[in-house]
């Protein structure tokens, strides 16, 4: 996560990047809530839009591993075709999560 | 000042385009949306000049967002995924946004917008305005000077031009609305003409291109009046 390459990327001050980081942490959290309670549901439409929701948040940090997992998750919860393959996926997505949050908001203390 | 609407939900774009529009001149945002049924309930559509409109929503997609639209606005079409730039096309939106936004490329996009509405001021100064319709399913210009009559009919409403005529779902009061009112006028409740068409006016009749328009008797003397027939 390069936290000087997204300010130069929105064009910001540290207060704002700061702001934008504490969002996406708090719509990273919520969407993995989402999917939890729609695949539980096997919802997949549901999962479907929520891994959309959550790529756009992600991709501005450039999070590759968890971009190239949410777009996995996004094509086999619309196609259907690979339902325990998509669950492996989502729980991995789960683990992800948990590993990047903690970084996301280190960076963001560290802004003043 | 270009007043503009956002709909997406997407909180944390909404967010930064907002801090995007503030350190832009001219360009406000009125209203933020986080689905298109809200939007389509609340936006007073007189009061702004463009939308950024997401696509993939839930409930209601960007595009049938549009598509419910009597008149579809200026809009600037922001998705996550590029495969709708042909839809962008198809509507004619302003610009196609494909998130995430860099600062450097939304400036560029406002620069666009800014551009689209200057030609739209010099095409209302010199006369050469267009309206879009939307006819056998896809947005069509037409330029105001090429058209001679619009006709309600039971469920639609033809414009007639000089060499074609076109059906749309428009009510025809939100087609007088689109057309500049001192070259339109309504003679019939199911008549709006221009007026520098019209070639013959006998009695409460006027011929335009070879047809006959009844003129109604709430009408006439307005009619006579804006023509300075004595």
């Amino acid at each position: 996560m390069d936290i000087l390459g997204l300010k130069e990327y929105l064009h910001c001050d540290d207060a704002f990047l700061k702001s934008i980081n504490q969002k996406i942490v708090e719509e990273v959290k919520k969407i993995k809530k989402n999917i939890e309670k729609a695949a539980t549901e096997e919802n997949w439409q549901t999962v479907k839009l929520n891994a959309h929701k959550m790529l756009s948040s992600v991709k501005i940090f450039e999070m590759n591993e968890l971009v190239s997992l949410l777009e996995k998750i996004e094509i086999n919860a619309n196609s259907k075709n690979n339902i325990p393959g998509l669950k492996k996926d989502i729980e991995n997505l789960y683990i992800q999560v948990e590993k990047v949050i903690p970084e996301m908001q280190l960076a963001s203390e560290k802004l003043q | 000042m270009l007043k503009c609407a956002i709909i997406d939900d997407d909180p944390l774009f909404t967010k930064i385009l907002e801090q995007y529009l503030s350190e832009v001149d001219n360009i406000e945002v009125v209203g933020t949306y986080d689905n298109p049924s809200t939007a389509l309930n609340k936006i007073n559509f007189h009061e702004i000049d463009f939308l950024y409109l997401d696509v993939e929503m839930p409930g209601m997609t960007g595009l049938e967002f549009l598509n419910s639209l009597s008149v579809v606005p200026p809009i600037v079409i922001v998705s996550g995924e590029k495969a709708y730039g042909a839809d962008a096309f198809e509507y004619n939106a302003i610009d196609y946004l494909h998130k995430p936004i860099s600062h450097a490329r939304f400036l560029k996009s406002a620069g666009k917008v800014k551009a689209y509405f200057e030609k739209v001021k010099v095409a209302d100064i010199t006369g050469q305005q267009n309206i879009f319709i939307k006819h056998d399913g896809m947005h069509i210009r037409l330029a105001v000077d090429d058209i001679f009559t619009v006709r309600a009919n039971d469920n639609d409403v033809t414009i007639a031009t000089n060499g074609k005529s076109y059906k749309t779902h428009l009510r025809l009061k939100d087609i007088y609305d689109m057309l500049p009112q001192n070259d339109f006028m309504q003679v019939h409740r199911s008549f709006i003409v221009q007026l520098s068409k019209i070639d013959k006016v006998d009695g409460e009749v006027i011929e335009i291109n070879s047809r006959t328009i009844p003129v109604s008797r709430t009408y006439i003397n307005e009619l006579y009046e804006r023509l300075k027939i004595k």
